[in-house]
């Protein structure tokens, strides 16, 4: 029990060094959540949520005579338990691999650690002794050529290179087969040759397929090796011998990519955060502390939430012709604006600007709402949208109110009706916004419909705006838990259509025609159900038409599972094709010009963003082509064994 | 879970895709320097410093919330940076598509369409933001302005702003102004997460219930009411801090108990089977401490349900530690929480704020100045009490979670206006402990305020026939039946109470409809059957097999097989299921139907 927790730990200050036993509920559900949310949700695709009541059989009466009185024994006090086809969700955990069948997964775990022996051993040393590699390997072990010779300038300009070798694995055009040990270590000796010279270098390894044969197991994995300024990113297949643990019988190189900076020495982007902002006070006090922190000190009833949805817009809050800063905080916590100076380090003037509301605040945006040449200010809170006017020098009042507009992730603004006013669109997530950390389950779980509302807040002058959701027909399809929104006239006909990027299930993309809404997703070939979080615009082929990138969760462990027969079983085509495309990570829609887009995500290398957040359309090297940030990772905590 | 701390996709590197101009783009995330292992959520693009490249804040969930990055990619490309302002259209520009044609080559044109949030929770720069390439000649940049309107703007160079207005055809240049200076770049690593320290609380619960031993040995529960405000403390004879704080809080007591505050230590030795043995050092440190406050040896369930309490007060699960001290008012509800050692000088300020209203109390609660839109906001009592009833499952006191779910339920019934659920599962637990007619109560409170749903009727139902009132189960029952008429237990239970008010024909109807409904529910086959025995009707037999034949280990079920078999005149095969329902009986302890079934059988 936890009681016994506390035995362990003694509370010094500043910080207790506590060492508690951990509640056994707690860690039947971190077994239970590490596959029920890194397999990801993904197992729970295509199957369906219902909220059942545990029902209770009546139970025989005490009174023995004829009749005797129904009384229903009180059992326990009822809780409710969530079933998805009728079974227990706690059925559908895979609590512990190693007792519930999946072999692959096991072994995934035993690999991957050989796997990090070798790439110790490669990081450590340019000679690798094949003696340290040896209890790695079977009798007979080969490999091809880890670093092809043949490889090929994909890419190149005053900035970086990359090449690439286009089948590393025909033996006529790679160096191998290398045999045993020794073969090996020369192997990774050339593998390190792009990093000649350069400092320490990174290992990483993901294995992404484990497919079982009576006599043997296959693995792929992407492998990256890294340091400043030089990056291998390739794909390994190997052969392994089930022992335990097991070993490496072949290594195959599938592909392969060298990335290297021209002048590695100097980063492509230099963290100034602290120049910038450091000179505040509540640099330190505040923003340097994270999520994890700030939800162990302040009440859950604030608002603080671990997710850590909150963003931040940029705009000139003062009319100085600087771009300033919010930053949107959780409940409790100060919203702040940072006011730039020409120095481009930024002041906070929060509380002087009338903005540093505690309430919980997801996102915000500056826009000019009432054309008077100022930024006024929207923020998406737990207490609704608020729209706060600006006075011109940078001071804002609370104008406007919409209280049923709560938690609003994806705001953004466009004039809609083209009346000459901006109209805000706010949506959102889950319905039960009020208690934001109780969310409800999405039904059914592919095709969730049963989200927050989203809303069309139609600026009718003078601060005042009107939900006309209903009446533009942006209520079909309104309530898919939508992370992200954003406006683009993707058919080139001079109005506003809007994006959204919906979590379990489709996508919705609305057609403005003439201020009214028509969904045409699924014509236009966009649904991209999966994960939606984010969603970003831009011509990045220059063709002259917007294209569209999603951002969604790219899954190792979904698409080790996925491929196998004992997933496969019972699963339709549909469910099937949809649990891939789930695990398979961030698409991006190339616009066909005829309303009809192609996905393109694989050819164009784009799908592996993780568990991707935003993501930009952005031009890094002022070449004229976008290029793509995804900023991504879940919940990093400070125990890194992850779930 | 996550709030234990487990990391789940944590520490997952931003991804940085180069677009390699041919369709396809490079992972360049590795030697992009924007890789962090941080928990990215909003990110938003402007050239911050004005040096004509696209820098980006980024705002993380981990520490450092906020990080902006600097673009210093080296190229020799130019830029174009675009500010409209619109005249006719929304002032902002909001929707226009902008196109830059450059000159002299057979580049496609690039266009950018200026918007207002993007991404994911983030607004970039309204500044619309072109790479060149090469390219030193612009031949014009035409803006669609929204509505439709076209105008062509001539004349600008490379590598500057400007600022476009609608309507002027001009092209205004823009320079930042002076002052600029290059910022250094740093390694910035957030701080790492701490609980230790003070939290006021603007909304606390009521203190669990909490029992602890004596020096003399016995069982005592803590009881708060009429005491006045109390520290509870939780220490053990092992932990240094604690002795320290002991002793300034010994040094001050004249002045801690001026203040009227009241301050029990709870000694969590005895929690520990390991060290039970050395329960008696806590008492003799405290002789030696001569520590002039009460004391006690706490026990684990208590421990549990503070821990419960604690991981309903915050979202992250910091198990409890020693010291950890629960400030709590005279009517019970924890006002502070000091994880770590307090010292005397904060408790004296804390207690006198313990008269504050709820606003006081919030800002109180937050540790900068702040304004709010929301007025206060209450702990959902309700919550709480579920997370109590959800780990009840594997608790070593049941009872006492049992309690505490009732105590959180009350707590919301009385002060959160809580609505038919809260009754409703207060009374679920009261039916569990047997206190039944507060159950009814509950369950009429349940009816009165949600008198449509179907769950409080039937339960009140249930609740009613236990204490024998079946005039009013059979109401119940009828509205239960009104609200989803395909109740077989709403038919059952009518039946049943109809039997009690000497309706048999009405009873019988009812009892048919519920096997109707639900064939395969053993007790509504063996409650018809009952029936038809008292009606001496033989079909019993057919009802009762069939009970049977569902739920074998019945005994009730084989007694009244037997008495439909005596009835149809086969007392052989009456006699057989008579013996088989004493041994039902007697395995399942029941003494009183083994006994009575004996009875029964001497006198066939």
């Amino acid at each position: 029990m936890f009681a016994k927790s506390i035995v362990g730990g003694c509370r010094d200050e500043p910080e207790p060094h506590a060492q508690p036993r951990v509640h056994p509920l707690i860690i039947r559900q971190a077994k239970a959540h590490r596959y029920w949310i890194t397999m990801s949700i993904i197992i729970l695709l295509g199957l369906f949520f219902s909220l059942r009541h545990g029902c209770r059989d009546p139970e025989s009466a005490a009174n023995p005579t004829a009749v005797a009185a129904a009384t229903t024994s009180p059992g326990e006090p009822e809780r409710i338990t969530a079933t998805i086809d009728g079974r227990p969700i706690d059925s559908l955990f895979i609590d512990d691999p190693a007792t519930d069948g999946w072999h692959t997964e096991v072994f995934n775990k035993a690999a991957k650690a050989q796997l990090k022996k070798v790439g110790s051993l490669l990081v450590q040393s340019h000679s690798i002794d094949p003696a340290r590699l040896a209890p790695l390997l079977t009798n007979k072990f080969s490999c091809s050529g880890l670093r092809p010779a043949n490889v090929q300038e994909l890419y190149g300009d005053e900035v970086l290179t990359v090449v690439a070798a286009e089948d590393p694995q025909d033996p006529a055009k790679g160096l191998g087969p290398h045999h045993g040990a020794a073969g090996l270590a020369a192997a990774l000796g050339r593998l390190r040759e792009p990093f000649a010279g350069a400092g320490e270098l990174q290992f990483a390894i993901k294995i992404f397929r484990v497919e079982e044969a009576p006599d043997r197991i296959t693995t792929r994995q992407h492998v990256a090796i890294w340091t400043r300024g030089s990056a291998v990113l390739c794909t390994w297949e190997s052969v392994w011998q089930t022992s335990t643990p097991p070993r490496l019988h072949t290594i195959g190189l599938v592909d392969y990519r060298e990335t290297v900076l021209r002048t590695p020495q100097t980063p492509l982007f230099a963290d100034c955060t602290e120049a910038a902002i450091g000179g505040n006070d509540i640099f330190r006090e505040q923003v340097m502390h994270g999520t994890f922190h700030w939800i162990g000190r302040l009440e859950r009833a604030h608002g603080q939430h671990i997710a850590g949805y909150s963003g931040l817009a940029i705009g000139d809050a003062n009319g100085d012709g600087l771009d300033d800063l919010y930053l949107c905080e959780a409940g409790g916590l100060p919203n702040r604006l940072f006011f730039q100076n020409p120095d481009s380090t930024a002041t906070d003037r929060s509380s002087e600007a009338g903005v540093n509301f505690a309430d919980t605040t997801v996102s915000a945006l500056f826009v000019d709402l009432d054309n008077d040449t100022d930024q006024d200010l929207v923020i998406g809170t737990r207490a609704g949208v608020v729209i706060l006017a600006n006075d011109g020098t940078g001071h804002f009042e609370q104008a406007s109110h919409v209280t049923s507009a709560g938690m609003a992730f994806a705001l953004c603004a466009a004039d809609y009706d083209e009346d000459g006013d901006l109209d805000l669109f706010a949506g959102r997530y889950n319905r039960n916004a009020a208690e934001s950390d109780r969310a409800a389950l999405p039904i059914p779980y592919y095709d969730a419909n049963n989200g927050a509302r989203n809303f069309l807040l139609r600026n009718d002058g003078d601060f005042e705006f009107t939900d006309v959701t209903v009446e533009t027909g942006l209520d079909a399809n309104n309530s898919r838990f939508t992370f992200a929104a954003a406006w683009e006239d993707y058919d080139n006909d001079g109005d506003q259509d809007l994006y959204l990027a919906n979590d379990f299930g489709r996508n919705c993309l609305y057609r403005n025609d003439g201020g009214r809404f028509v969904d045409v997703a699924a014509t236009a070939d966009v649904e991209d159900i999966a994960s939606g979080m984010s969603v970003t615009w831009g011509d990045y082929n220059r063709d002259g038409l917007m294209d569209v990138y999603i951002s969604n969760m790219y899954s190792n462990a979904g698409n080790r599972i996925v491929p196998q027969d004992k997933f496969r079983r019972n699963l339709s085509p549909f469910a099937l094709n949809s649990f891939h495309r789930l695990a398979r990570g961030n698409t991006l829609f190339a616009n066909n010009g005829d309303s009809t887009f192609t996905d393109v995500s694989v050819d164009a290398g784009v799908t592996m963003g993780r568990w991707a957040w935003s993501s930009l359309f952005c031009d890094l090297n002022n070449n004229g082509w976008d290029d793509i940030l995804v900023t991504n990772g879940n919940l990093s905590a400070p125990n890194t064994k992850d779930l | 879970m996550q709030e234990e701390g487990l990391s789940m996709s944590g520490y997952e590197r931003h991804c940085v895709f180069l677009n390699m101009q041919d369709g396809r783009f490079a992972d360049i995330s590795q030697v992009s320097g924007l890789d962090f292992p941080d928990d990215g959520r909003g990110a938003a693009c402007v050239d911050w410093d004005h040096d004509g490249d696209v820098d980006f804040w980024l705002r993380n969930r981990t520490a450092p919330q906020l990080r902006y990055m600097r673009n210093d990619v080296p190229t020799g490309n130019h830029f174009l940076a675009i500010r409209l302002e619109g005249r006719t259209c929304n002032r902002d520009a909001i929707g226009a598509r902008v196109k830059v044609q450059l000159d002299g080559t057979a580049a496609k044109p690039l266009i950018r369409t200026l918007r207002a949030g993007e991404g994911f929770l983030a607004q970039s720069s309204k500044w619309l933001h072109f790479g060149l390439g090469r390219s030193t000649s612009i031949e014009k940049v035409t803006v669609r302005w929204p509505g439709g309107e076209v105008e062509t703007f001539t004349g600008l160079q490379p590598d500057h702003q400007y600022h476009l207005t609608q309507g002027t055809g001009e092209a205004r240049r823009w320079t930042r102004p002076p002052g600029a200076t290059p910022l250094a770049p740093t390694i910035l690593a957030g701080k790492p997460p701490t609980s230790a320290g003070r939290t006021f609380l603007a909304a606390g619960p009521l203190l669990p219930h909490i029992s602890y031993r004596d020096r003399e040995g016995a069982q005592r529960s803590l009881n708060l009411s009429s005491k006045g405000p109390t520290l509870v403390n939780l220490w053990a004879s092992w932990c240094a801090p604690c002795h320290r704080e002991f002793k300034q809080w010994t040094r001050h007591q004249q002045q801690l108990k001026n203040t009227g505050l009241n301050i029990i230590a709870l000694g969590v030795d005895s929690v520990d089977e390991r060290k039970q043995a050395e329960a008696g050092a806590a008492w003799r440190l405290l002789d030696k401490l001569q520590f002039p406050f009460e004391a006690g040896l706490v026990d684990g369930a208590s421990l549990d349900g503070l821990q419960t309490v604690n991981d309903h007060i915050f979202a992250r699960v910091v198990p409890l530690a020693v010291p950890t001290s629960f400030l709590v008012d005279d009517k019970g509800r924890i006002m502070a929480v000091y994880r770590g050692t307090v010292d005397v000088d904060t408790l004296l300020e804390d207690v006198k704020l313990l008269g504050s209203d709820v606003r006081q109390r919030r800002t109180l609660s937050v540790p900068f100045e702040a304004r709010w839109l929301e007025s206060p906001q209450h702990m959902s009592m309700e919550h709480l009490a579920q997370l109590f009833l959800l780990r009840s499952e594997l608790a070593e006191n049941r009872q006492r979670t049992f309690d505490n779910a009732a105590l959180y339920l009350r707590d919301a019934a009385e002060h959160q206006r809580g609505g038919a659920d809260v009754y409703g599962q207060l009374a679920g637990i009261l039916r569990y402990q047997e206190k039944n007619e507060e159950a009814t109560a509950a369950l009429r409170k349940a009816v009165e305020l949600a008198p449509d749903v179907y769950k409080w009727r039937i339960e009140l139902a249930e609740a009613l026939v236990g204490s024998e009132q079946f005039a009013q189960t059979a109401q119940h029952c009828n509205e239960a039946l009104r609200i989803n008429p395909g109740s077989s237990r709403a038919h059952a239970l009518l039946g049943n109470s109809l039997v009690y008010l000497q309706q048999p024909d009405r009873a019988h109807r009812h009892f048919l409809e519920a096997v109707r409904l639900s064939p395969e529910n053993p007790e509504w086959q063996r409650l018809l059957g009952a029936l038809l025995n008292q009606k001496r009707d033989p079909a019993a037999i057919v009802h009762l097999k069939k009970s049977i034949e569902l739920r074998p280990d019945n005994a009730h079920t084989r007694m009244n097989l037997g008495d439909a078999f005596f009835i149809g005149n086969m007392p052989n095969d009456g006699i057989a299921q008579y013996q088989k329902a004493i041994e039902l009986a007697t395995a399942e302890g029941n003494v009183k139907l083994a006994d009575y079934l004996r009875g029964r059988l001497q006198q066939q």
